[in-house]
């Protein structure tokens, strides 16, 4: 697809990821929906600035999120903390990250993906979001109520419902808490990690836009709001499995990707 | 904005999305819902009974096949690293699989085990030979059409990867299959594959799965290595 505007071609960061980092606490300037209101999700540790793949000529970085941001519980500063020096220390070159690792994202973790498609199927009673990278899924029930026993999963139990015509809103809870992160800064959560998202197309239909809020009381001492945004376009939906050659061919210490030491059946 | 896609880099492939419309209209049978089998064999089960006819070559692939999964040198990476079963294998799961006819134009069959996605396309013929091999894959390239109250959907395109069974039994990256899909009664599914595979095979074979609508559970997440749900209901699938 050709001729997408400047600001929706980066598809799948969070908006975050690119602001100023001494910006801090302070409301969430990049997220122009949004009234300002909104604490900014997690960015990088201010001390090791964050250079990826898109972000043009220069020496690449790993992701060590800030684990000083005031927002954090000191449970969780602490485990970032100890997740950034596994990194610095040499011992794991290249840190977690849930879709390089062939791990579901979880909720809103799985929007990160950045180099493949996902897909919306929508029908009356539910949605699906399919990822083409590992054939991840989510699934949406179109619901008004949550089950009253949610049995913990990478992706929770997610209800939605369309509002004002053209918003898909998705309540999501029943989050594990087992290697899931909220981004790739590997912020961690509890079980109490509630997500909303409202997607919503713009009005020409080339942008897609989620609006995040991330609710964790005893992780974080305020809800974080975030934005995600993709450009759309008309490819066919292709098979790419994650565990093919993802071995650790460089001795970087990876972090094991996901297997069974005894079939299930 | 910093970022600069360059022409033929992977920035190309940037991310995306197919904001469907509705549900598949039209004639077509309804075969949407959540299926499960009852029953699973490990082996796979041939139309009117006997062996898998296999060639010479099928032969000795599929004797290296059992050795190699029985002594550890051949590595059975659906079960281990749970990559997709491909076909017919992933026709056999013991965990409930989904039948989505949505969006418009493409029919979507979403399995518990592995979370693999199959991608039916009923407005598309198929791609020619160069076209198919310049993108294999597991579960392949699948077509579709409605023939009466039957889904027939013929794939091609596959990697070779794959065993047929849980066996070991062989196939190669040329298989193309042919499957019909329908409802037998108001709660179940059948569905028989065709095999067509000359090198290994000296004729086509069939294959028939039966499995119950069941809308009273939902497909769950599933990640290799985890426990996963309960399978004690469906007769020869070992417990965990």
């Amino acid at each position: 697809m050709t001729g997408a505007k400047a600001q929706c071609r980066t598809g799948s960061r969070i908006e975050a990821n690119r602001a100023d980092p001494k910006e801090g606490a302070r409301p969430c300037r990049n997220t122009p929906s949004v009234a300002i209101r909104s604490r900014c999700p997690i960015r990088h540790d201010p001390a090791y600035p964050f250079h990826g793949n898109l972000d043009g000529p220069g020496q690449v970085t790993v992701r060590l999120g800030n684990y000083k941001d005031p927002v954090l519980k000191p449970w969780a500063a602490a485990q970032m903390r100890e997740s950034n020096e596994e990194v610095l220390s040499g011992k794991r070159e290249i840190p977690f990250s849930a879709q390089a690792r062939c791990y579901p994202g979880g909720v809103p973790g799985q929007l990160l993906y950045p180099a493949e498609p996902f897909y919306f199927i929508q029908t009356p009673k539910q949605v699906w979001m399919i990822w083409q990278r590992d054939h991840m899924v989510r699934r949406i029930y179109l619901t008004d109520k949550h089950s009253e026993n949610v049995k913990p999963s990478w992706f929770g139990e997610s209800i939605g419902r369309y509002q004002d015509g053209g918003t898909l809103v998705v309540d999501t809870i029943g989050l594990s808490t087992n290697n899931s992160y909220i981004d790739n800064f590997r912020t961690p959560h509890t079980n109490k990690l509630h997500v909303v998202e409202r997607f919503k197309l713009s009005a020409d239909g080339k942008t897609l836009e989620a609006l995040v809020s991330v609710e964790d009381p005893d992780t974080f001492n305020e809800p974080l709001h975030m934005v995600q945004r993709w450009r759309k376009v008309r490819n066919p939906l292709l098979e790419t499995v994650c565990a093919e050659n993802n071995g650790d061919h460089f001795d970087q210490n990876l972090f094991p990707i996901p297997q069974a030491l005894q079939p299930d059946f | 904005m910093r970022i600069r896609p360059r022409a033929g880099s992977a920035l190309a492939a940037l991310p995306a999305l197919i904001f469907s419309g509705s549900i598949y209209g039209g004639e077509a049978p309804d075969l949407s819902g959540i299926y499960w089998a009852t029953r699973y064999s490990a082996k796979i089960e041939l139309v009117g009974g006997g062996d898998l006819p296999l060639t010479a070559a099928g032969k000795a692939v599929y004797d290296s096949n059992i050795t190699g999964l029985k002594d550890g040198s051949i590595r059975d990476d659906a079960r281990t690293f749970c990559v997709p079963d491909g076909l017919p294998r992933v026709l056999s799961t013991p965990y409930p699989f989904e039948i989505v006819q949505a969006p418009p134009g493409q029919v979507t069959i979403l399995y518990e085990l592995n979370h693999q996605v199959r991608v039916i396309r009923m407005d598309k013929s198929m791609p020619d030979y160069r076209e198919l091999s310049t993108f294999p894959s597991y579960n392949g390239y699948s077509i579709g059409r409605y023939e009466g109250d039957t889904l027939v959907v013929e794939t091609a395109g596959f990697n070779g990867k794959t065993f047929a069974d849980a066996t070991g039994a062989p196939q190669t990256d040329g298989m193309t299959t042919v499957e019909r899909i329908r409802k037998i009664s108001p709660t179940q599914l059948e569905i028989v594959i065709t095999v067509h595979d000359p090198q290994y095979y000296t004729r086509d074979w069939q294959s028939r799965f039966v499995y119950s609508l069941r809308n009273d559970v939902r497909i769950e997440d599933y990640l290799c290595g985890e426990q996963h749900r309960d399978i004690s209901s469906v007769a020869g699938a070992r417990p965990r």
